[in-house]
């Protein structure tokens, strides 16, 4: 300043201390910003920058923006610049306002806590066919939630339309002007929002939660449904709730995020289109079945999320909104219920166990404490799909569920198990011949995961014991003084390769073939408990017997016991020559050798116990005698155990043993 | 009544003496006018009424006794702003000064110097609005914000006075150009007609040779030349004027008596010395009446006046010639000297 300005402002010093304000202010219209207040008469007063104006309250600032934060103090003073009243300058000014326990700042809003982060302060955002009706700043265009002026519904611009530059508080031609090239805004409308296109009611229930205008906040408080007004929340924690159900409905289904991303940037103002908004005032206007609609919504984009499991991946969005830190603890409680509602609705498996309504389904380690049984069984159960199980197939770990009514009837199967070695002993019976009473349905095999629960083959007791008490009813005690024949000792006289025991129990249980309780038996089993009274009586069941039908018909698979059974020797020989490799398997865990490759290696080859019985000669001399004459085994496996030779050799030796006519 | 007390009544009576001058009433009348005219036509291109006269001639006395006859007559509260606006030019005035006067002279209801001074230390124009009417203003931020509290005060007219400040002597015609510009626009965008008063000086402001542009919004300009005694109507204009003057120090109850001080040959000797500029009448009675009450007389007497003349006019360069004691020369003698 030259000093010849000094000199000028040295005169009007004298008489320009009188005045100390705007003289001719325009009063205050309901609504509008402290700023914009502030600015429409410095622009009235033809004063284009703000601060000088400013510099008369006594306010030294260059950012006029946030007078509205930062000078809640001078409240008098404004008033006094602007001849109003300090009422009015009081409302219009936005303290800090402490909410215990949310991370953000919050600040009054015409009397409404709101987060500090939606309002926008360095840009002027106006909406030019609101300015043709009244050229000043509405304060609701300060939140950056509303891209719209919610009075003339024209999307709102924080730009000039002819220069291109951002609009600001520092400079002022008018709240209708841009202060950088002097257009008047009100020449350039905005595309207004279709109200046809979205809920409008809705999308003013979110307005009015926060507008300047107390009658419209009333509107939006008796409009709250019934569902919610319990929880006495007010219309900032409301609004708060309208912002984050938005946020949900914006954020992407597949993002990877385990907590929601709230309105941040501009860019994620920007997705807050009305539409979404009214979308997320109706969530809340149609409490809880509006919230039941999000949650379908969020549901059909499953998909698209990552995981497997339970609430994350069906509801996404939905559910992080009950974790969110802004929202009011009520409102988090309230959609933690709405949501297991929701997941009880849908009936969708939960992981959790505190998360699942009932014990319908129930961890496979859980089940396999409860139900005593091995972790590792019931593990191989669900991925040989045994039983119904759930886990998580895409991770390479998983939890894994089963239903527990279908582990509880299995392990109640298992107190009626009885070993397929017990049974042996029980009946006295070769396994064979037991497989025939489980094929002809006297004896029931388990099979499925209770089969499993031992490697073995194991049968129903229930079942064995209706048998044998039908088989014991038919059986009379014993003449005095006549013991007769063991059944057991019965069939061995009759030296078949293969004893019909399922024909005998048959007849018996028929009574065709008459028997009685042996008074001394040597043991329990049922076949040396019963006796006949001459041991011809069971000549007629065992000499139709075909061979044929040994190997339980139908069947083309086999155990090892009953493998073992067929080649008439014991399993650790079978294990052994699976183990070398000349019998081989189908690769399976319990029924590993097909009927087919056990029938031709009996075919093939001939094991010490039938050339011993054939011959009729003691075990030990099988090998030597069957050295002199020049047969040698084809395989023993450890030192001289599990002998084998190949059959065609030995049978010429045998048949011309039985040539020679007894020598052997 | 003390010669002291005497004297103070003089001191501060003397100031507020309004003694109609015909020529002055012809000028308040043209104001009064472009005043009315203005308030119905306010927005449209206004007018500009120079007002060219010598110094001493009452222009701004008369502009002030004007403006108080209006908040009487026209009954204007004590804080509302004045219908007419009486702005005093500083001296090498420009465009940004004429804005600080205009708000200087508006006081509580210009602008709190604080603004002011922000705008005047701008090395920048103000930005534009487009299509705005005093867009023309934006040179000078201070004198929009001028224009503009002009505007909202609801001033009627404009009385600017020291016009003949815009004349620097140093030769700087732009200065003076771009000013008459600024009034220019302020009457063209209809803010509100404007009456330029100064002294001769000023002509050249509103000589259609230098600035044809100017002189289009002009009206008709008021003289107010010195009253030429050797036409019979003006020498009824002066004596009158004498005659109300003498009886006005009595009505103020400065002198007991009324004074006529048209008397012998005071009237030749008063045109002598003023050479028909009324305002040298006024000033050189009032050094004579101080002289008359400390030596504790009645009446004005001619000694009294003839000190006056050498110790106020003379020295003043106002004349070189005491009438009162050598006897008035002829008219002929005064004309050539002013």
């Amino acid at each position: 300043m030259g000093h010849h300005h000094a000199a000028i402002l040295a005169k009007l010093a004298t008489k320009q201390d009188s005045c100390r304000r705007l003289p001719f202010c325009d009063p205050p219209i309901p609504g509008e910003s402290l700023v914009g207040l502030l600015a429409r008469n410095v622009a009235k007063h033809g004063i284009d920058r703000v601060a000088p104006v400013l510099k008369v309250a006594g306010i030294d600032t260059l950012i006029p923006d946030t007078i509205a934060t930062t000078h809640c103090d001078s409240v008098k003073e404004i008033a006094a610049l602007l001849s109003t009243t300090p009422e009015e300058i009081a409302a219009r000014c936005h303290r800090d306002v402490d909410v215990p326990g949310r991370p953000d700042s919050f600040f009054e809003w015409f009397g409404t806590p709101i987060r500090s982060a939606y309002r926008e302060v360095n840009r002027r955002r106006v909406s030019p066919l609101s300015l043709r009706t009244s050229p000043h700043h509405r304060a609701v265009w300060d939140l950056r939630v509303f891209s719209f002026c919610p009075d003339s519904r024209e999307t709102l611009i924080s730009d000039c339309p002819a220069c291109g530059k951002g609009l600001g508080w520092r400079w002022t031609l008018g709240i209708a002007y841009c202060e950088h090239c002097g257009a008047d805004l009100r020449e350039h409308p905005q595309p207004q929002i279709e109200v046809a296109d979205i809920d409008a009611d809705a999308l003013d229930f979110v307005v009015d939660l926060v507008h300047p205008d107390p009658d419209r906040k009333a509107r939006a408080r008796s409009a709250v449904p019934s569902a919610l007004v319990p929880m006495g929340l007010d219309n900032g924690e409301l609004f708060e709730f309208a912002v984050g159900v938005a946020c949900a409905i914006t954020t992407e289904p597949d993002s990877p995020r385990a907590i929601m991303r709230r309105v941040k940037t501009l860019d994620d103002f920007a997705k807050l289109t009305p539409a979404v908004l009214a979308q997320a005032g109706r969530v809340i206007l149609g409490w809880p079945d509006g919230f039941h609609a999000l949650a379908d919504d969020m549901r059909a984009k499953a998909d698209l999320r990552v995981g497997y499991w339970g609430k994350k991946k069906e509801l996404g969005p939905a559910l992080w909104l009950a974790r969110d830190a802004y929202l009011a603890p009520a409102i988090k409680q309230e959609l933690h219920a709405r949501i297991d509602d929701n997941m009880a609705k849908a009936g969708v498996l939960l992981r959790r166990a505190e998360q699942r309504a009932a014990d319908a389904v129930v961890n496979i380690g859980r089940a396999a404490e409860e139900f005593d049984i091995d972790l590792r069984v019931l593990s191989r159960w669900a991925k040989n799909g045994l039983v119904w199980s759930e886990r998580n197939t895409e991770a390479r770990m998983s939890i894994i569920l089963v239903n527990r009514a279908e582990i509880a009837a299995i392990a109640k199967q298992r107190e009626d198990r009885i070993g397929a070695r017990d049974l042996k002993v029980r009946l006295g019976i070769d396994p064979l011949a037991i497989e025939d009473l489980v094929q002809a349905g006297f004896v029931r095999r388990h099979d499925g995961a209770v089969a499993d629960i031992t490697k073995g083959v194991s049968y129903s007791r229930a079942s064995v014991e209706t048998f044998l008490t039908s088989v014991m009813a038919q059986a009379r005690p014993a003449a005095k003084g006549k013991e007769g024949v063991r059944l057991s000792k019965a069939v061995k006289r009759a030296a078949v390769e293969r004893a019909p025991w399922l024909d005998i129990f048959q007849a018996v249980i028929d009574g065709r073939l008459r028997v009685h309780v042996h008074p001394a038996p040597d043991n329990l089993a049922l076949t040396t408990s019963l006796a006949v009274a001459d041991a011809a009586d069971i000549a007629p069941f065992v000499a139709g017997s075909p061979r044929a039908d040994a190997v339980g018909a139908g069947l083309d698979r086999m155990n090892t016991h009953e493998a073992a059974a067929f080649l008439m020797c014991t399993e650790p020989a079978l294990a052994d020559f699976i183990k070398s490799g000349i019998l081989p398997t189908n690769g399976s865990i319990m029924w590993k050798l097909d009927q087919a490759a056990v029938e031709a290696f009996r075919k093939d080859y001939i094991l010490c116990n039938e050339i011993a019985h054939r011959c009729k000669w003691g075990y030990r001399f099988v090998r030597p005698r069957l050295a002199d004459r020049c047969v040698e085994p084809v395989h023993n496996a450890d030192r001289n155990k599990h002998l084998v030779w190949v059959r065609a050799d030995v049978e010429a030796v045998i048949a011309d043993i039985i040539q020679q006519g007894g020598k052997r | 009544m003390t010669i002291s007390q005497q004297l103070q009544l003089l001191g501060s009576a003397s100031k507020t003496f309004l003694i109609e001058h015909p020529r002055l009433t012809e000028a308040v009348d043209r104001m009064d006018k472009l005043r009315e005219i203005g308030r119905d036509t306010i927005g449209k291109p206004q007018k500009i009424l120079p007002v060219i006269g010598p110094s001493g001639s009452g222009k701004s006395t008369n502009i002030r006794a004007w403006r108080d006859k209006i908040v009487i007559t026209e009954n204007i509260p004590q804080d509302a702003p004045h219908p007419v606006l009486h702005v005093t030019l500083s001296a090498k005035a420009t465009v940004k000064t004429l804005g600080a006067d205009i708000l200087h002279a508006l006081g509580e209801n210009g602008l709190p110097i604080e603004v002011i001074s922000d705008m005047l230390g701008r090395q920048r124009g103000r930005r534009a609005r487009v299509a705005d009417p005093m867009n023309d203003l934006k040179d000078a931020q201070v004198m929009y914000a001028a224009a503009t509290a002009l505007k909202i005060a609801g001033v009627q007219l404009l009385a600017l006075d020291e016009i003949h400040h815009l004349v620097h002597s140093d030769g700087a015609i732009k200065t003076a150009w771009s000013v008459s510009e600024t009034l220019k626009v302020l009457a063209d965008t209809g803010v509100c007609p404007i009456a330029v008063i100064g002294t001769y000086e000023a002509r050249r402001l509103i000589s259609a040779s230098n600035n044809p542009q100017f002189v289009q919004r002009c009206t008709t300009p008021i003289a107010l030349d010195p009253l030429d005694i050797s036409i019979p109507d003006e020498l009824i204009l002066f004596a009158g004027y004498v005659n109300s003057l003498g009886k006005q120090y009595h009505r103020a109850g400065i002198f007991p008596e009324p004074q006529n001080l048209t008397r012998e040959d005071f009237l030749a000797c008063y045109y002598d010395v003023s050479g028909g500029v009324i305002g040298t009448v006024s000033r050189l009675t009032e050094a004579a009446a101080e002289y008359a009450i400390r030596r504790g007389a009645k009446t004005i007497d001619r000694e009294d006046l003839s000190l006056a003349t050498r110790r106020w006019a003379m020295s003043l360069d106002i004349t070189d010639h005491d009438p009162w004691a050598n006897g008035a020369r002829d008219l002929q003698t005064i004309k050539k000297r002013a």
